[in-house]
């Protein structure tokens, strides 16, 4: 899944370790979710809205199939 | 408990009980091996036997520690790879067992080849953790109906 954290992260002159502590997850969580190697559970997903004082959609691009008959 | 706990605790606690794990398990392991050592140098049963104490007190160190964890102890992402890793090894498992004991059975009962008893005793054993995976799974499952 796409994803604005790096973005968000930097503008706010956060490292991912800061970052990761702010919202609870380890370091390697904030860079694997940046990388986009993992989509992250709702509630970290939740989290970060949050802390960046935005919408989920703002910070995640799902790439999803159509929905409907 | 967990709830009330800011993320930047959460992240401590995590830290705090992931160290007293690793801690009790080194302790318990090394314990062992010097335990061990000291055996071969002495060869007085009693010291091996302190040594298995102390494997087990780091055993039982590691297991307070997961238990009193107020946070779990993995992560997110941890406990997703851990989730992999088990799928691959579980996988691996189901097919050497659905592969192997049929084999096992047909080779031994006609007398072409008996595989060594620890293959066998594998396999079995293998075919044991697909039984108690089922059972569990089936427990898991009824408290998601």
């Amino acid at each position: 899944m796409k994803n604005e954290i790096d973005t968000y992260r930097e503008r706010a002159g956060l490292s991912q370790g800061e970052l990761a502590t702010a919202v609870g997850v380890s370091r390697q969580t904030i860079n694997a979710v940046e990388r986009e190697r993992y989509d992250p559970s709702l509630a970290l997903a939740f989290k970060l809205a949050a802390y960046f004082d935005c919408r989920v959609e703002a910070l995640f691009e799902p790439d999803l199939e159509p929905v409907g008959e | 408990m967990s709830e009330e706990l800011t993320a930047r605790q959460r992240v401590e606690k995590r830290e705090q009980y992931s160290q007293w794990i690793n801690r009790s398990v080194g302790f318990g392991v090394l314990s062992f091996f010097v335990a061990t050592a000291l055996w071969m140098l002495t060869d007085r049963a009693v010291v091996l036997f302190a040594g298995l104490g102390l494997y087990w007190l780091g055993c039982l160190g590691m297991a307070v520690g997961y238990w009193q964890s107020p946070v779990s102890v993995g992560d997110e992402l941890e406990q997703r790879m851990e989730r992999e890793a088990s799928q691959t090894t579980f996988l691996f498992v189901t097919v050497v067992a659905i592969l192997g004991l049929p084999a096992d059975v047909v080779l031994s009962t006609t007398g072409v080849y008996t595989a060594p008893a620890a293959v066998r005793g594998a396999l079995w054993g293998y075919l044991l953790l697909i039984l108690v995976f089922g059972a569990v799974h089936w427990f898991v499952k009824r408290q998601y109906e």
